[in-house]
């Protein structure tokens, strides 16, 4: 608790300046609500309508997990196929980076013309954006085990299937962690954007009709919702790595401290 | 009819011989070490015997069998310790067995216990000193059920005093658990004091130059290293090697 403390308390009081800055000049320059509302009135609204927006959270919450848990598994065994087979790596490695240079945006009307309206597109957008920084966290990390521990299993006579499981798969782990935390942050931006699209709930949803109708006190919500999504879906993930590697060093982070 | 034959190997890489006609044996039971300059195809050597390399020519033969290129038929370890840090040290040291589909628990336990690592039995290996994690490397391949263990200059990492301490070590577990050992060093004093003999290689491309039988009776003593006749042998190992970098 206190470690938190002691990393947390600068971003903090940045953030915190930040919003005083904000609400003395809103107050001053005396600016109109629909144009920029002051965090206090962002604040207020937050408890307000709660009952307006928690089954669009609900929906967001479930949308973004669903397409975040299909995202990364997808990503994981494209991951796994290109390294076991070279020559599917060799085909597949540029295709896949071309694949992430078509804007969403573009692609997403797409989608809907392909797909409907359904949860189908929505699943394909956010299964897009989450894949890709899980494959290539993970290629990496089954590409870089050390020389000595691999020459170690092959002197042993380990099969292919043994070197993955007892030295690749393991190996990856702190990389593919990595890569399943810019995920998570994805997989919130993908949802939101999905339901943009067209959808019956969602703070996507929320923030559209909001903005359309100036309520901008609104938008600011669904901002600060997407915001602590993201967090949480990121802090889930962090505790998940803190309970599965146990075996890191923790030098590093008795040296930051 | 020894453990491990060597005929004629012969190994180059992109027209450079690295290795040519090297032949030599090592008995059941036998500690025999290989000195050589660096550079002079030892790991080479262990890459051909460990099958994950093929020579160009000659023969390796385990037990009167042909292991050309065959993985799995001995128990290696390398020159650092590759200890994989996300098993515990006891998961570790029972690897090799894992692999070859043999683990022994007890044995295992057992085994780390006299090597003193009993309380580190669930700790991870960042967390062990370089000399027990050392010792944990060759408890892993004496736990392997192969019949010759190869060691790549295991001790050259370390300091003076662990290197001496785990020498001895390494002798008084290897006269309990008795294997065949064929052990690369640099350092001279370490082959004398190990071995029951020493094959001399020359450098590039790499040849049997000679052989030494060491006589020190066993259990040998540390203080066996300060001997007339220790130095002895230690100036006609080193004047055969020497000979070799002055030609
Ligand atoms: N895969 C390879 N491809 C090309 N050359 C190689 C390869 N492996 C080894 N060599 C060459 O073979 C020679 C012997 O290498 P090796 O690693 O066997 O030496 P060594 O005796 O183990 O040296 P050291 O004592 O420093 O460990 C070196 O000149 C090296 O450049
Ligand atoms: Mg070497």
């Amino acid at each position: 608790m206190r470690r938190i403390f002691l990393k947390g308390w600068r971003p903090v009081s940045v953030l915190i300046l930040l919003f005083v800055v904000w609400e003395i000049s809103s107050r001053i320059f005396d600016i109109p609500v629909w144009l920029l509302p002051p965090p206090s009135q962002v604040w207020v609204e937050i408890f307000a309508s709660w009952p307006n927006y928690s089954s669009h959270l609900a929906s967001t919450v479930r949308l973004s997990v669903a397409g975040f848990l299909i995202g990364c598994s997808t990503g994981l065994a494209v991951a796994v196929c290109l390294h076991l087979v070279p020559k599917l790596r060799e085909t597949l490695y540029p295709l896949m980076i071309l694949s992430q240079n078509i804007p969403i945006i573009v692609l997403a009307p797409l989608l809907v013309i392909w797909f409907g309206f359904g949860l189908a597109p929505k699943l394909i957008i956010i299964t897009l954006v989450c894949f890709f920084p899980v494959t290539i966290a993970a290629l990496d990390g089954f590409r870089q085990t050390g020389s000595d521990m691999m020459h170690y299993m092959k002197m042993a006579g380990a099969t292919t299937q043994q070197i993955f499981w007892k030295l690749e798969w393991p190996h990856a782990m702190p990389s593919v962690f990595s890569g399943l935390k810019i995920a998570a942050t994805y997989s919130v931006m993908g949802a939101v954007i999905s339901e943009w699209l067209g959808a019956k709930e969602g703070i996507g949803v929320y923030m559209t009709l909001a903005s359309s109708s100036f309520r901008t006190t609104q938008v600011f919500v669904a901002i600060f919702l997407i915001m602590v999504l993201s967090l949480l879906f990121f802090g889930a993930i962090v505790f998940l790595e803190k309970r599965m590697i146990r075996w890191k060093e923790t030098g590093e982070e008795e040296r930051n401290a | 009819m020894p453990e491990l034959a060597i005929d004629r190997l012969s190994k180059s890489f992109d027209g450079k011989m690295v290795l040519k006609d090297v032949t030599f044996h090592i008995e059941p039971d036998e500690f025999v070490s290989i000195l050589g300059p660096s550079g002079s195809g030892k790991s080479t050597l262990f890459h051909l015997i460990g099958g994950i390399s093929q020579p160009d020519e000659g023969e390796i033969s385990l037990d009167g069998e042909r292991i050309n290129g065959k993985k799995g038929s001995i128990s290696y370890m390398p020159q650092s310790p590759a200890l994989f840090p996300w098993r515990t040290i006891l998961q570790n040291v029972l690897l090799g067995a894992e692999i070859a589909g043999k683990k022994d628990l007890p044995a295992a336990v057992a085994m780390l216990e006299k090597a003193g690592l009993k309380e580190y039995e669930s700790a991870y290996p960042h967390q062990l000193s370089g000399g027990m994690q050392q010792r944990a490397a060759f408890i892993r391949s004496l736990l392997s059920p192969q019949p010759l263990i190869c060691l790549d200059e295991p001790f050259s990492a370390l300091d003076e005093f662990t290197r001496s301490e785990m020498q001895q070590w390494l002798l008084s577990i290897w006269m309990e658990h008795r294997r065949s050992i064929l052990f690369i060093t640099h350092n001279i004093e370490e082959a004398l004091f190990l071995s029951d003999r020493i094959i001399i290689l020359s450098d590039k491309p790499a040849n049997v130059k000679a052989e030494f039988d060491i006589p020190f009776p066993r259990p040998r003593d540390e203080s066996i290293v300060l001997t007339e006749e220790f130095l002895t042998y230690k100036k006609a190992v080193y004047n055969e090697l020497k000979a070799d970098s002055g030609a």
